[in-house]
């Protein structure tokens, strides 16, 4: 089983030649979207393999001429990767209305890549209106047809339900191994679990959910790593650059939670399969959250956090917060003082997805780590 | 008094209000509202809600240089340095209770519309809970085409629609139709006096600078919808008139006219009029000030406000934004381009650079200057730099216009 695992590790650290085989054996489309949230049930009942692109660990040098420093890494290394080819194996582009970087980077894409297929997918920031779900039912529409245009398929009805089952399949498996990481943390690394997590972003989902189903009881008698020292709970985009989740796991911090954009928020809030493929889809997004790029006037990220930390027995968060990402920029004030308040410790990281040196986030999570570790359990 | 302090008095006046009203202000009668700059703010008025615009007075802290202590109020709270100088202004007055203007009046409740940006949603959502007020937003989604889809128009429209009984509902007021329908013609009527102030920069040479401007524009953003703002603009536009045919001219010898693609640099006024002065070049007009010139058709009241405040330009994609700079090029006679990069405001000037290219491949290219620069946080602007960029701007305009 050991090789279903590397299989994975591999995909998420390395997932070029994979899609490049895919697309090879299909000869089907494949559609690459930016963070966070696409109805990717969309694109596989089309026929094509949706494709996440959360930008990634590279130097920055060509995107440069097109975005300002001050844009967030993920935007700067998406337009990076476009630039220098790596992108070269997706046929279409979808932007999500996630944020003003995204939003507006979809405009730099089309006027660096006017000839490349790109769907602009701009959600209704306002969910609670009552005409939300018919704006957002005409969007999924014409993402359809987009789709349409891009791949010759125009799926069955058969077919949606089909996607959206086993998109739900997906996230249940994946809600089982976050259940697993809690109930038994010592049966993965830190790093291996997000690896595990990044892979579904480049994979089938059939073949996804077939591995993972593999792996899960395997999992459920492996043990890589002595009981934690330290259970928290990680809250932000994303845990990258992957450096921190080794130092973490080399401390003896383990992630039990998490509430991450490139993870748990996903993955949450399965379709409701008794609605027409599209409706559900619609009340699927309108379910979502909470989420700092979904708008909340209630502001229910801290509580959520709090309630995760007691569910899973955690002696703090990590409060990992994506530089320039305004959205986790203006939650943090509200949740740390809501944390405090609690009494419930966390650290605030800066982090940035081409960040290099890391000897300060060392010092400053096993300073964290060593503080929870003497003091008593909430 | 000359003529020209006429107005300017009047402006002084009007602000002194502005920001007086709401502090003395019965709540039961006249509710107070903090807004987004581009809000509809016709509703609220309807109803005699006194809107304060927590942008515009952010844009006040800069400009008496007190946007460094403020910012670094909210920074100390967890603020990042890299969200809008503006939230970052607001949040620190509304801690510290200082301003240049003894502060905003406390909300009763909070109007938010995404047409500028999405950080106004994430500021707005920390009010309401700083303030335990309800917040409405009004989504007005982002256009990447050249015409905004009929779906976000019918989308907006209902959220317009939802906006009313809401309001009812805040302020224990009715809405009434008529007085609301009249509230729209005087914006429209004071929108085209404000669009013929604007226009009169076209003038050669122009009476006034787009740093005048920036001041004349108050009353457009903070009283849209009152008969005090239409009479400024009435009294404005007759002194500028009086100028233009006096053959005034702002800048003494009008050798360069140019276009300013941002927000103002706020604590900077002075110091960039200087500047350009001394190089005979005249900032005659921008691409912000003409945000404001709103428009609604009387017998589609919400049908064209909805449309009206979702065609925001930077709500709209960089196609529209290259038309909007080539249109202003053509009609004010224009000789050059300075580009703020505002770290404070990512969807102003995220897409500069290919802007930039797209015109210099155009019809009409001109040479630009693009600087770095933030709004009111003078920590993230350089003089230095700004100074330099500008003096081999001028270099480059002169060699053009003897070529």
């Amino acid at each position: 089983m050991e090789h279903v695992l590397q299989s994975l590790l591999e995909a998420a650290r390395n997932p070029a030649p994979a899609i490049a085989g895919w697309k090879q054996a299909s000869g089907g489309k494949v559609v690459g979207w930016l963070p966070i949230y696409v109805p990717e049930e969309l694109i596989h009942a089309a026929g094509a393999l949706p494709v996440s692109l959360w930008g990634g660990k590279t130097e920055i040098a060509r995107a440069d001429a097109h975005l300002q420093g001050f844009a967030c890494s993920v935007v700067r290394a998406v337009l990076e990767y476009g630039l220098k080819g790596t992108y070269n194996m997706v046929d279409g582009f979808i932007f999500p209305s996630t944020c003003d970087h995204i939003q507006n980077t979809s405009d730099i894409w089309a006027a660096v890549f006017p000839d490349r297929p790109k769907f602009d997918l701009v959600y209704p920031a306002n969910r609670r209106s009552s005409a939300s779900a018919a704006y957002l039912e005409q969007l999924f529409t014409a993402l359809q047809e987009w789709l349409e245009g891009l791949t010759g398929c125009r799926p069955s009805e058969t077919k949606l339900r089909e996607s959206i089952g086993t998109y739900n399949r997906y996230r249940s498996l994946s809600a089982e191994l976050a259940s697993l990481r809690s109930a038994r943390p010592e049966c993965l690394t830190g790093l291996e679990f997000a690896l595990i997590t990044k892979a579904a972003l480049f994979m089938e989902k059939e073949e996804y959910n077939r591995r993972l189903a593999e792996l899960l009881p395997w999992l459920a008698n492996r043990t890589v790593r002595p009981q934690p020292k330290v259970r928290l709970v990680a809250s932000g985009i994303m845990a990258e650059p992957e450096e921190i989740l080794e130092i973490l796991d080399e401390l003896g911090g383990v992630v039990v939670a998490d509430d991450l954009a490139l993870g748990a928020r996903t993955l949450r809030a399965p379709s409701d399969e008794r609605l027409p493929p599209l409706s559900a889809l619609v009340d699927r997004h309108l379910r979502l959250g909470p989420c700092s790029t979904l708008y909340d006037c209630r502001k229910e990220r801290g509580a959520h956090l709090l309630g995760l930390a007691a569910r899973h027995n955690a002696d703090g968060v990590l409060f990992l917060s994506m530089k320039f990402c305004e959205a986790e920029e203006f939650d943090y004030p509200v949740v740390k003082a809501e944390l405090e308040a609690a009494g419930l410790p966390h650290l605030f990281l800066e982090v940035e997805q081409q960040m290099s040196a890391l000897g300060q986030v060392r010092t400053r999570l096993q300073a964290f780590l060593e503080i929870l570790a003497q003091g008593p359990k909430l | 008094m000359s003529e020209m302090s006429r107005a300017a008095n009047y402006l002084l006046g009007l602000t002194m209000l502005y920001y007086s009203a709401p502090r003395q202000a019965d709540r039961k009668k006249n509710p107070v509202a903090w807004c987004s700059s581009i809000a509809p703010v016709e509703f609220l008025r309807a109803l005699d809600v006194l809107p304060l615009f927590p942008e515009n007075h952010a844009a006040l802290i800069g400009a008496r240089k007190m946007g460094v202590e403020l910012a670094e109020a909210a920074e100390a709270i967890g603020y990042s340095n890299d969200i809008c100088s503006y939230a970052r202004a607001d949040i620190g007055h509304i801690l510290t209770g200082k301003s240049p203007v003894d502060g905003l009046a406390r909300p009763d409740f909070l109007v938010c519309c995404n047409n500028i940006c999405g950080t106004v949603v994430k500021w707005y959502e920390n009010l309401a809970r700083h303030f335990q007020v309800p917040l409405f937003l009004l989504d007005t989604p982002f256009n990447h085409e050249r015409e905004i889809p009929e779906f976000s128009l019918r989308y907006v429209e209902a959220q317009l629609r939802e906006l009313i009984p809401w309001l009812e509902g805040v302020t224990g007021r009715e809405f009434d139709f008529e007085r609301f329908r009249e509230i729209c013609l005087l914006t429209n009527e004071t929108s085209r006096l404000w669009r013929e102030v604007l226009d009169l920069a076209k003038h050669r040479p122009a009476p006034f600078t787009a740093f005048d401007t920036f001041n004349y524009m108050a009353p457009i953003v903070t009283m849209r919808g009152t008969p005090e703002a239409l009479e400024y603009y009435r009294l404005l536009l007759e002194e500028l008139r009086q100028k233009v045919n006096e053959g005034a001219a702002a800048v003494g010898a009008e050798k360069y006219r140019l276009l300013w693609n941002g927000i103002p640099v706020w604590f900077a006024l002075r110091p960039m009029l200087q500047l350009m002065s001394r190089h005979g070049a005249n900032l005659v007009c921008s691409t912000y000030t003409s945000a404001w010139v709103l428009e609604f058709d009387p017998d589609n009241l919400l049908g064209s406000m909805a449309e009206a405040y979702t065609a925001i330009l930077i709500n709209q994609s960089l196609g529209l934004k290259l038309d909007n700079l080539e249109k202003l090029l053509r009609e004010y006679g224009l000789d050059g381009i300075i580009h703020h990069s505002n770290r404070s405001c990512k969807p102003y000037c995220f897409g500069l650079y290919d802007l930039s290219r797209q015109l210099q491949a155009g019809s009409h290219p001109v040479p630009e200057m693009i600087f770095d620069g933030d709004q009111t946080d003078p920590r993230h602007f350089s003089w230095a730099q700004f100074e330099t960029r500008f003096q081999s701007f001028m270099e480059t305009l002169a060699a053009s216009s003897s070529g």
